[in-house]
């Protein structure tokens, strides 16, 4: 048989040959270039690293691009129905799905390269590295080039989680649109799901996949926005939340019956 | 009206086959839900043919289509695909099958071609020339790299058809082939299914409810209705000397033939003489005829085309 690399391949192209990606890429990279421009323009004396942490606000884009992309990658197939000559290949269906899964996993490192790498170049031709006096975040200890890099990574792990969440939901339900609307309603009402049932008073609160995202909370706190978990803790949670996710998308897409 | 061909038992061919079967189903049953939608389909379809499924609209052709390159799981029963169950090995069992299932979809946003590299890369035995050769052979060389959202239907079937024979599959599957064809595209796909029998020796297995196309494409047609396979019958069987069929007469004068030859020989029907014989019998009635000084103007035989046929056993196309 050929080579798994050829499955991630064909996904990419997938991907990339779309115009529709393009337009995010490009939409992007344009926030990624002109906010550290804004942010020059509206603070006075703040530091290279303090308008990155700013820029961070909005890494919800890279993140719902990336929700987009993975809603598309299964459900998509199907509703164009190409999904039946996919299928009927000399590969089983789960390397099919992981193929998908890994190319997706690709955009969300490429999309969040772009937004930062791009943001760090603008940023570090306007601004000047060493001051960091007046950060506009505030309240912090430690080195703000830290916390960046800190909060990126955990922006990361937010986004491996939607986009899987998306993912399973493209497979779940086959609509690409019903997946896109599912994750971005989760990851709005999350917050508000977590006010109702808060962890501070209802033990089951802490074990609810909102409590546990943007880990970013543990970088001020070591017991986070609670005051109930630690990091470990809420690593731990993400996890069984991620392996429940993967494995049902799997195990519905294995055993599917094909009928579109 | 008797039927003329003659019935060759379920399952199996007629005898003449040779080798193993391409594809065989034991016993394969499918539910979903609580509806049965093929109950027992037990055949073996011969290699080397192009083999009819032919069935009225609803009768399970697409199931069973689907669940013969794994894109269902059986309820019961199972299909082996060169000897490989298509459950068990799937792997092993589809590499053996290209298939089209219902219409060919493919990626709009892509070119013909860069859809077929897609396929091309999903297995190691598709070399670069082999691409340009499904091209050339479905006939998309000029339009290969427009993009296949501009594709007519037609086009789109080609298209189905080259990612279908990239890997010179043993099996080839089509579902429903001719639909969005032109008449010119039909013939040629025909001529082509025929030749891919001849020079490669693929079995190829077409679902249809267009009774006409089966009859000139296929060598032996399955019929199946309401998920039962209820007929199997060999077509193009060379009609031997003895074989009777109705012949019509269309003669200038039909009441003093028929005084002529005989009242018991045959009837009048539509004001032709219609009559029941052999070869060698049209050829005699036909002398008898000229040397009385009838003019004959015509004669034809009445074979029933196996539309007729069909609808009588399906109950007039009847949707059970």
């Amino acid at each position: 048989m050929s080579n798994f690399f050829g499955l991630i391949h064909n996904e990419n192209i997938k991907i990339y040959a779309r115009m529709r990606t393009w337009v995010m890429l490009g939409v992007l990279a344009l926030i990624a270039l002109l906010m550290p421009v804004l942010i020059h323009f509206v603070s006075e004396g703040i530091g290279l690293w303090s308008a990155m942490n700013t820029l961070l606000l909005f890494s919800f884009l890279p993140t719902v691009f990336t929700i987009a992309v993975a809603a598309d990658s299964a459900a998509g197939e199907f509703s164009r129905g190409t999904i039946k000559l996919l299928l009927i290949r000399p590969w089983s269906r789960s390397k099919i799905l992981l193929s998908k899964y890994i190319s997706v996993l690709l955009f969300m490192l490429a999309v969040y390269a772009l937004f930062a790498g791009l943001g760090l170049l603008m940023s570090s031709l306007l601004f000047d590295t060493e001051s960091a006096a007046n950060d506009m975040i505030g309240q912090l200890t430690g080195s703000l080039g830290d916390y960046f890099w800190w909060s990126l990574l955990y922006r990361l792990v937010d986004c491996l989680i939607y986009f899987t969440m998306a993912f399973m939901f493209s497979v779940v339900f086959r609509s690409n649109s019903l997946a896109v609307a599912l994750t971005i309603i989760l990851l709005f009402i999350g917050d508000l799901v977590t006010l109702l049932i808060s962890p501070e008073r209802y033990e089951i609160g802490r074990y609810l996949l909102f409590a546990n995202l943007d880990l970013s909370q543990y970088i001020s706190s070591e017991t986070g926005n609670y005051g109930v978990t630690t990091i470990g803790f809420s690593l731990a949670v993400l996890a069984v939340y991620y392996v429940i996710f993967l494995a049902l998308t799997f195990w519905v897409f294995r055993k599917r019956d094909v009928a579109a | 009206m008797e039927i003329i061909s003659d019935k060759i038992p379920i399952p199996g061919g007629s005898g003449k086959t040779v080798g193993e079967p391409v594809v065989r189903f034991d016993n394969v049953v499918k539910r979903i839900g609580r509806k049965t939608i093929i109950e027992g389909l037990t055949l073996d379809v011969p290699p080397g043919q192009v083999y009819g499924f032919l069935g009225p609209n609803g009768s399970g052709k697409t199931t069973t289509i689907r669940m013969m390159t794994g894109l269902m799981a059986p309820s019961a029963g199972d299909i082996i695909i060169c000897g490989h169950s298509i459950t068990g090995q799937f792997e092993q069992a589809i590499s053996q099958v290209g298939a089209i299932v219902e219409n060919p979809e493919m990626y709009g946003y892509l070119s013909g071609y860069q859809n077929l590299l897609q396929y091309a890369r999903m297995r190691s035995d598709v070399p670069k020339e082999r691409i340009g050769e499904v091209i050339r052979f479905t006939g998309l060389e000029h339009r290969i790299h427009d993009k296949v959202s501009t594709y007519s239907l037609g086009m789109r079937q080609r298209l189905g058809v080259a990612q279908a024979i990239l890997h010179r599959p043993k099996l080839l599957i089509l579902d429903e082939p001719t639909n969005g064809l032109d008449p010119q595209g039909i013939r040629e796909l025909r001529d082509y299914l025929r030749e891919l029998t001849r020079s490669e020796g693929t079995t190829v297995f077409v679902s249809s409810h267009l009774l006409s196309e089966m009859e000139l494409m296929c060598d032996t047609v399955a019929i199946i209705q309401a998920g039962r396979l209820i007929d199997v019958r060999e077509l193009h069987s060379e009609a031997d000397a003895d074989t009777t069929v109705e012949t019509a007469f269309d003669v200038d004068r039909v009441e003093e033939a028929l005084v002529l030859l005989g009242e018991e020989i045959g009837i009048i029907r539509d004001g032709r003489l219609v009559v029941r014989t052999n070869r060698q019998g049209i050829a005699e009635i036909n002398m008898r005829l000229v040397q009385a000084g009838i003019a004959v103007y015509g004669i034809r035989t009445l074979t029933r085309s196996l539309e007729d046929q069909f609808l009588e056993m399906t109950g007039g196309g009847h949707i059970v």
